[in-house]
């Protein structure tokens, strides 16, 4: 059995077991009912039958005392033309025929034979036992006897006494009917072929229904499954059709919120993996710089001093100074790249603390105003109250100048850089609450894949010489010392805005850690 | 036995009416023949009168100049017998005219000097002796009758019932369906039921009712026909139509040559009578005739 067959297999059992358990029901319901029916139906003919009997004994009273056909020929007439009567009788208690009717003249004779049966059935009846049926294969017999209410004695008698006992019901003779069993076996049958006719409509309808649940309740199953499938192989959510509220419905949509967490958890995955990607690109970079940074340093400083030693030894010869001054500005070139490296390399010692981010905002407003120019306007915006942080304020200021360079190189033909501080309390009371500040510039922007490798050491769009490329890589390493985040946003021709946040200090207590051999943390 | 029986009962009329000069000459008989009873009374007049008998049927008495064709063919009297016949000789003025079977004949024989009947029943007085020999332990007679049908009858049998010291017991009712409540309240106050030939007490389900409360109260019917001693009936007094023919044989030979002052007696009860008794009834009431009662009937259904 394949996977791939099982809902059509279920759906096959659900099907089928409905159908037999709707099939058992029909023919035991159809049974039962045909059973109840004939007994009924065989009840109301014998009731019919010593209903007759009955009427032909209450008019056949007079005819049985004064033994005169005469008297009952009417009501026996109209006994016998009633449906289904074969004959009826009249006798006297000594079982002497008083008068008959039949369908035809042998019935009207048998009306008038009694068997050993019947008899035995008319020597049971009396004064108290109402009528008496036999069942034959073919024919009901029905006896009822004649009463009449007779005083007990008579004036006239020979040996008159008076009594004032109440009349009593005297049995004086009884009366037969015979009906025809045809017509109810006709009936019955009859009966049997409209059940069944029905028995089979509902069979069917039923069947129908079934096969109508069974795909009401394995469709959505196999729709879940499809999803479950395509979730599995190629991590696609399949959006459900809506389904009805019950535990199909209900399941159905806690496996699409939990496809849908899956994913997202995934998604959180692959970026966090990228981020360490990017992490750990950093740390080989910043490994680098730091292993050759000191080595270059002494060569740099050897350099140096060979420089200036030339410098020292020949005073007079322009040609000499001339080009020793050249390699005096490679060597400070050269020294502030290092110096850079060291700083992206976390090497740099930070000198941790509570900084005030709105003071050192406000003190390093000229300083940034000076370098954006004359093209580039500053906008400050700043709470009133302190918003303070654990970190380094030197590099903190580095953080700025780095993210106003950028700006001012985005904005070549000029624009408003914004800067602004804000204090975001956390999601809850527990959380803690971050400095959010915002540089947003109306430059040049940048497309998504600038965008992506935003923070590369050394990518930069400016031209050969123009840059290092460091320079929001050392934002990056910054906010990543002070165990902050830092965003961006920005399209082609909408210009850029980072947001970092770093974790605001509520209290001395809360002082963390900072990255860096200050903060005993090393990036 | 039998014979005497009915002779005793034929003389009783005798005795209060004597017998008149007969006038020879041809008696026109108008009459069905068709009708059985009717025959058995022509034979008994036949055989009992010396006259001339001439039949003519009810089609062919047409009213128009019968008077004057039956004095031209001698008719010296008429018998009509019937209701027919009766229509058929309301013209006649002179020739006397005797009618029977037909109920109620006297306001009828009264209306006409020449007219004479015999009343299709026993008198009640012979109807009543009849009665007490069938039933001797009978004190109490039950009559439910109409007034306007057998009123005088009635009254006649009230005087015979004190006579033969009876009680007769009786109810009024003008409709038939007022019968049944009447039958109701006699339950328990009579010994015998007497049916009288009341056209309003034997209609509808009536003779039924009257039936059934007889075999339930165990009180007999003494009744007037054969046919309802064949229904339930213990008793019934008929008249005999051959007897009858004897009697219209003797009343055409007394017929008065002279109309004049014969009033009183131009009308009498038949006085032939059988007695026919269910002695198979009887015995399911507990009744026993007496062996000379069973010997006097002219027939037993046992």
């Amino acid at each position: 059995m394949s996977s791939a067959d099982t809902p059509r297999r279920f759906s096959r059992r659900v099907f089928t077991g409905l159908t037999l358990l709707l099939l058992v029901v029909s023919v035991t319901f159809t049974a039962y009912f045909m059973y109840v029916q004939k007994l009924r139906m065989e009840a109301a003919i014998v009731d019919r039958s010593r209903g007759l009997a009955g009427l032909l004994a209450t008019g056949a009273k007079i005819a049985v005392f004064s033994e005169n056909e005469e008297l009952v020929q009417e009501t026996l007439r109209g006994v016998i033309e009633r449906r289904d009567v074969l004959s009826a009788a009249v006798f006297t208690l000594e079982r002497v025929p008083v008068a008959s009717a039949g369908r035809s003249p042998a019935m009207k004779a048998g009306a008038v034979r009694l068997g050993d049966t019947e008899i035995a059935l008319v020597q049971r009846l009396g004064a108290q036992s109402g009528c008496l049926s036999h069942l034959d294969p073919g024919v009901i017999d029905s006896f009822c006897p004649v009463l009449l209410r007779r005083s007990p004695t008579s004036g006239l008698e020979p040996s008159p006494e008076v009594s004032t006992a109440a009349p009593v019901d005297t049995y004086i003779g009884f009366t037969r009917t015979t009906l025809d069993r045809g017509p109810l076996r006709r009936e019955l049958g009859w009966l049997a072929v409209r059940s069944l006719g029905l028995m089979l409509v509902v069979l069917l309808l039923g069947a129908w229904v079934g096969f109508f649940f069974s795909r009401r309740v394995t469709g959505p199953l196999e729709q879940l499954t499809e999803a479950v499938r395509a979730f599995g192989t190629g991590g696609d959510i399949v959006e459900l059709p809506p389904m009805p509220d019950d535990e199909i419905g209900r399941l159905a949509a806690a496996f699409t919120a939990m496809t849908r967490d899956i994913a997202e958890r995934e998604r959180e995955k692959e970026r966090l993996t990228e981020r360490l990607r990017e992490a750990q690109k950093m740390e080989a970079v910043g490994t680098l710089s730091q292993g050759i940074s000191h080595d270059f340093k002494n060569i740099l400083s050897t350099l140096k001093g060979a420089v200036h030693i030339l410098q020292k030894g020949a005073p007079e010869n322009e040609f000499v100074l001339k080009y020793a001054g050249k390699m005096q500005v490679s060597i400070d070139r050269a020294r502030d790249l290092v110096e850079q490296l060291v700083l992206f390399s976390r090497t740099r010692l930070l000198q941790a603390g509570p900084v005030d981010l709105n003071a050192l905002l406000k003190r390093q407003a000229p300083m940034l105003r000076e370098a954006l120019g004359e093209g580039v306007r500053l906008q400050v915006d700043v709470p009133g109250e302190p918003v303070r942080v654990f970190g380094d304020a030197a590099s903190l200021e580095q953080l700025l100048l780095n993210l106003a360079y950028n700006a001012r190189d985005a904005m070549p033909e000029g624009g408003i850089l914004f800067l602004r501080l804000e204090s975001v309390p956390g999601a809850t009371a527990d959380e803690r609450g971050t400095a959010r500040v915002t540089v947003r510039d109306t430059g040049v922007g940048m497309d998504p894949e600038t965008r992506r490798r935003l923070f590369e050491p050394f990518f930069t769009t400016k031209d050969v010489g123009c840059g290092m490329g460091l320079g929001l890589s050392i934002v990056h390493g910054i906010v990543e010392q002070h165990h902050g985040r830092i965003e961006v946003e920005s399209e082609p021709g909408e210009g850029t805005t980072f947001r970092v946040e770093l974790p605001l200090l509520a209290r001395a207590a809360d002082e963390p850690p900072v990255s860096g051999p200050g903060g005993v943390a090393k990036g | 036995m039998k014979r005497l029986f009915a002779a005793a009962l034929a003389a009783l009329p005798l005795l209060v009416a004597p017998p008149r000069v007969a006038a020879a000459g041809e008696v026109a008989v108008i009459c069905d023949r068709e009708i059985a009873p009717y025959r058995a009374l022509l034979e008994g007049l036949t055989s009992a009168c010396d006259c001339t008998v001439r039949v003519i049927t009810p089609q062919e008495a047409a009213p128009e100049g019968l008077e004057q064709r039956l004095k031209a063919s001698g008719t010296r009297a008429v018998l009509a017998v019937g209701l027919r016949a009766r229509a058929a000789v309301e013209g006649l003025r002179d020739l006397p005219v005797l009618l029977t079977m037909v109920p109620q004949v006297a306001p009828w024989v009264a209306a006409q000097a020449n007219r004479s009947g015999i009343e299709m029943s026993l008198s009640p007085r012979q109807n009543l002796e009849t009665l007490r020999r069938v039933f001797p332990r009978a004190q109490r007679i039950g009559v439910i009758f109409d007034p306007a049908q057998m009123g005088g009858y009635v009254r006649e049998s009230q005087a015979a019932a004190v006579a033969l010291n009876l009680t007769l017991v009786t109810r009024e009712i003008a409709r038939p369906g007022e019968f049944y409540r009447q039958l109701e309240e006699l339950r328990g106050q009579i010994d015998v039921i007497w049916m009288l030939p009341d056209p309003t007490v034997l209609q509808g389900e009536n003779v039924n009712a009257l039936l059934l409360a007889s075999f339930e109260s165990r009180v007999p019917i003494y009744s007037f026909a054969r046919k309802y001693v064949e229904l339930g009936a213990i008793a019934a007094a008929q008249f005999d139509f051959t007897t009858l023919g004897d009697q219209v044989a003797e009343r055409i030979r007394h017929m008065p040559s002279s109309l004049a002052g014969a009033a009183p007696l131009r009308w009498e009860y038949t006085r032939g009578a059988q007695l026919v008794l269910n002695q198979k009834v009887a015995r399911k009431m507990g009744i026993v005739f007496e062996p000379d009662v069973l010997e006097a009937a002219a027939d037993v259904i046992r």
